[in-house]
This record gives structure tokens, C-alpha cells and sequence, in this order.
């Protein structure tokens, strides 16, 4: 699996894209958990702007999946942080979004235990089939309670679940979240990310089939 | 709208369109580097009277492009053969024909080929719905109709120089140009007040100082990106063109200035046509939101073959609030 910025970097094979927030956090992780998963062919697609321009960061981004059709994108991976669903049920949600914008849902498959907050939702726009895989990232609040969950597996240090602070200790033990990611091991990556190891596990699968 | 539709063929990098280009009132091109956006803007340069003088440059469109490319056979591709380019201008089909041996020649739909040959001012008029008499100055207020901002940093001294010529002067100051210029759209990107534009002895903005002295300030010592404003401003204000075409808009341009630019060319009446390459323009587009606007994203093939791609507000808004780089996905087209 490959994890690529620039489409010109793509080559033939599975194309997913990947939207998140407005953090880069998050791209980091992929990046590292892309190296981790071995199917060949697969290229994450992460066209993000340099900046986060305007809100969007909730479940209502999802309508992008109808555009991204224009460009021969038919698989999407949505990560999302958890303090933007808030109490939302995220299947009927991401539903209820697909829906308003002319996406005919086929079905929604909810994981709830384990993992938790995993979805595949399948549809379709005219004759174009869509698959979206979505991600909520954080128990109450974003990625970096998942991450702090991974130091405190691998380096057996608690954190507290801040960017900054989550920085310092890696700083200070001569990692980045990349490197953390890299030479993690798997049990504890599925630990700390249990919804997003799931889904990779699963657009793998699905390039096998 | 002034021009619909283009298509182009064998010219500069294009070999051929996959299908014509519909324009909109306001269009935006992006795309990577070597992508068409220039190619097709100066394309579109070369209406309505590709071999009668520009009102802003010292020659005509043909002249224009040879100088900023160096040579006639610049513009065709692959440097040789002959390049044709058909638009849709007000409902009518125009066709111009570059060839290797210097030759242009114009076509209208509804002219015969010799008319148009012998007497291309009085068809251009005619199909653009204007009266062809006085026969004085009608080429002039016909190349009046499109007006073209290349990305070239001397063709700022050119429509400088031409500006200051009395005739062009007086049309300004006739016309309240410097006035209206200084306080649309440099007061509104600069934390000083200027009052006007003066053209002697040099091109300067005046500013009145709280003790009530003034100074005139040279507009060039303004910025780059003001000077850029102001000069495209003065003349786009006084020839007021049915066709704004830019290239690289954003060029020195604060996203503030990019706002206010974009704000004032939506107002009038004008078609308008530009290249970018920056998010801001694109951000920017979505808080002032023009009518009937577009983005076309472009895409050459390795066989040069251009590809586009329309985007409308809604599906920018769409992309930019998910925190996509629309700039990046054109390069996802395919035939």
C-alpha cells in the first residue's frame, strides 16, 4: 500500500482517497500505516490543500465523494475526528449527507466491537459504483488519544492526549509519529488504531477479490 | 457573454482540444505548469482583429504574442505548419489561421473569406453588433473589445507608456478613471488615502498628509502588486472590453488585493478570463462568488492533446470544505 500526495506519483492499481480534517496528524499515521500493510497496488491519495481554508471538518464533508466521481475516484477513505460527530449516530448521518447530494446508498455496514466507529458504506452516482470507508478518529476527541494509547504501548509512558506534549515525549525519545508508527508492533497498532488498521485491512481484502 | 467556445489546434503547445472549452461569465483556468492555460488566454487574445493595432501596446495581438515568445513560429506547434483556432463569439462562429510563413487571416461565419480579407473592419463590426461608421478609429474601438494581461513583468512599462500618451491621458481624466481607480481599488489594499492618479511628471498617486501638506507618491514605489492593479485598473476602467483576459492573476498580489480585484472585475459588465495557479484566487472565488462562474481545470496529454475539466462554485465549495486541492486532482483526467 502506498501512500501518495501528488497524483502524478499514481500508478495503475486501487485508487482510494483519503479526506480528513484539518490537521496533518493524521497524515502521518497513514503514511507509516500504508508502509505496514503489504497489498501491492494500492495508492492512498491524499490531494489536502496546505491549508484548512474553510470549516468542513464534520461528517457534512462526505458530499465530496459525489465530486471526486469527476476525477475517476470511486473509493474514499473519510477520517474523521470524534469531537466533530459529537453524539451523532455516524451511519445515519453519513447516510442522511450521501443522500441529500444525489447518492444513492446501497448499504452501510457499521462496526461497533471491535473496532469501534468503522463504516463501509456502498452506493452509487448514475452508473458509477462508490465505496466509502469512514473512520472516527479518538474516543472523545481526535487521533492523538490514539496515539497516545501507541506511546503508551510501545515506550510505556502515559501522555497526555496533546499534540504538544505527545511531540515532547517523542522528541525526547529520538522518534517522530512516523518512526513511532513504523516500528511499532502490530498488536499495538491494532490496539491503538483499532478503526483505521481495520479498514486498511479491509481495502485490502478488497483488492484480492 | 462575448466569447462561448474555443477550440484550438496546432498552436503553441496544444496540438488539439479533446472538445471545445465553454466559457463562462467568469472563468478560471488552473492546471500544472505547461498545462494550456496560457495557450489558450492568448489564443483568445488574438480576437477580434488579430492584425490591427491594440489600443494599449505599440502593434497588434500577433505583434504581442511575437514579442513574448520570440517569433511568429513560436506560436505553432512544434514551430512549423499552421495553427487554427475557432471561438464562438456572440453566436457566431470566428476562425483564425496562423501560419509558418507569417500569413493570418480571419474568418467569420456568415462573411465570405475575401470579404472578410478585404474588408475585415467592417465585417468585425458588423458581426459584433456595431455601426461601422465613422470609419475613424473603428478598428481601434473594436480591439477596444478584448483586452489582455499577459504574464510578463515589461508589459507593465508598456501599458504605463501608453498611458501617459495625451490622448490615452485625457480619456482617463475625461472620464473620472483616475479618480474612481484610487479609491476602488488601491485604497482599499493599502493603509494610506490617496485622493487620485496624476500622469505628470510621472505616473503618481497623490496623498494628503494630516497636516494637510501632499505628497505624490511615483504609483511604482506602491508595490508590485498595486502598480499591477493600478495600471490594469486605469486602462481596464477607460476601454471597459467585453473580454478581460489575465494571466497568472495572482502575480505579487496579497490575498487581500487578489479579494478586491476579484470583487471589482465581478461588478462590470465584462466577460472575464484568467489563469491561476494560487488557492487563494480559488478561496477568494467562493466569498465573492461572481455570476456564472467556472473553474476549468486543464490537462496535457503526453500527446498534447488537451483535456479539461469544468468545476462549478458549489462543487469548488465542496472540495475546498473536504480540504481537497482541486490544483492536484486535475491531474486525475482522463480521456
Amino acid at each position: 500500500m502506498k501512500f501518495v500526495d501528488d497524483p502524478k506519483a499514481l500508478d495503475e492499481g486501487l485508487l482510494v482517497a483519503i479526506f480528513t480534517g484539518d490537521g496533518r496528524t493524521e497524515l502521518h499515521v497513514m503514511k507509516s500505516l500504508a508502509k505496514r500493510h503489504n497489498g501491492k497496488r494500492i495508492f492512498l491519495l491524499c490531494s489536502k490543500l496546505p491549508f484548512h481554508f474553510r470549516s468542513g471538518t464534520g461528517l457534512s464533508a462526505v458530499k465530496v465523494v459525489k465530486t471526486f466521481v469527476k476525477y475517476g475516484i470511486l473509493r474514499t477513505l473519510f477520517l474523521v475526528d470524534k469531537e466533530h460527530v459529537g453524539e451523532k449516530q455516524v451511519d445515519i448521518e453519513i447516510d442522511r449527507v450521501l443522500k441529500g447530494f444525489g447518492v444513492e446508498v446501497e448499504s452501510t455496514k457499521l462496526f461497533q466491537q471491535p473496532p469501534e466507529n468503522a463504516l463501509i458504506t456502498t452506493g452509487s452516482v448514475g452508473c458509477h459504483k462508490l465505496t466509502i470507508y469512514s473512520v472516527v478518529l479518538g474516543k472523545e476527541k481526535c487521533l492523538n488519544e490514539d496515539i497516545s494509547k501507541l506511546v503508551e504501548l510501545e515506550l510505556k509512558l502515559k501522555v497526555e492526549p496533546e499534540q504538544k506534549i505527545i511531540r515532547k515525549v517523542l522528541h525526547d525519545n529520538r522518534l517522530d509519529i512516523e518512526s513511532l508508527v513504523d516500528q511499532a508492533q502490530s498488536r499495538n497498532l491494532t490496539e491503538a488504531f483499532p478503526g483505521l488498521t481495520f479498514i486498511l485491512n479491509e481495502i485490502e481484502k478488497k483488492n484480492f477479490e | 457573454m462575448f466569447v462561448s467556445q474555443i477550440n484550438v489546434q496546432n498552436f503553441k503547445g496544444i496540438k488539439k482540444c479533446e472538445k471545445p472549452l465553454e466559457l463562462a461569465d467568469f472563468t478560471v483556468l488552473i492546471g500544472r505548469n505547461n498545462s494550456g492555460k496560457s495557450s489558450i488566454l492568448e489564443a483568445l487574445s488574438l480576437l477580434p482583429l488579430p492584425l490591427h493595432s491594440l489600443p494599449y501596446y505599440d502593434g497588434n495581438s500577433v505583434d504581442l504574442l511575437e514579442r513574448l515568445h520570440g517569433g511568429k513560429s513560436s506560436v505553432l506547434y512544434a514551430y512549423s505548419g499552421s495553427a487554427l483556432i475557432e471561438y464562438l463569439v456572440q453566436g457566431r462562429t470566428w476562425k483564425i489561421d496562423l501560419r509558418e510563413q507569417g500569413e493570418t487571416y480571419l474568418f467569420i461565419k456568415g462573411y465570405k473569406g475575401i470579404t472578410v480579407r478585404e474588408q475585415p473592419v467592417r465585417c468585425a463590426a458588423v458581426a459584433l453588433g456595431m455601426k461601422p461608421r465613422p470609419k475613424q478609429g473603428l478598428w481601434r474601438r473594436i480591439n477596444s473589445k478584448v483586452f489582455f494581461i499577459p504574464n510578463d513583468t515589461t508589459f507593465l512599462d508598456v501599458l504605463a507608456n501608453n498611458l501617459i500618451q495625451e490622448r490615452n491621458q485625457n480619456l482617463v481624466v475625461k472620464m473620472g478613471v483616475h479618480v474612481r481607480i484610487t479609491r476602488e481599488l488601491i485604497n482599499k489594499c493599502v493603509d494610506d488615502k490617496y485622493t487620485e492618479i496624476l500622469f505628470t511628471p510621472r505616473l503618481s498617486a497623490r496623498k494628503e498628509l494630516m497636516d494637510g501638506n501632499v505628497i505624490y507618491v511615483k504609483i511604482k514605489d506602491l508595490g508590485d502588486g498595486i502598480e499591477k492593479a493600478a495600471l490594469i485598473g486605469l486602462w481596464l476602467e477607460t476601454l471597459n472590453p467585453s473580454l478581460v483576459l489575465w494571466d497568472d492573476f495572482e502575480g505579487s498580489a496579497h490575498p487581500s488585493l487578489i479579494k478586491v480585484l476579484l470583487t471589482w472585475l465581478s461588478k462590470k459588465k465584462w466577460q472575464v478570463i484568467l489563469s491561476s495557479h494560487s488557492i487563494d484566487v480559488l478561496n477568494a472565488l467562493l466569498d465573492v462568488r461572481p455570476r456564472n462562474t467556472k473553474v476549468i481545470q486543464l490537462k496535457k496529454t503526453g500527446k498534447d492533446l488537451l483535456l479539461h475539466e469544468d468545476v462549478d462554485l458549489e462543487e469548488l465549495e465542496t472540495l475546498i470544505e473536504a480540504n481537497q486541492d482541486p490544483r492536484k486532482l486535475v491531474d486525475l483526467l482522463k480521456l
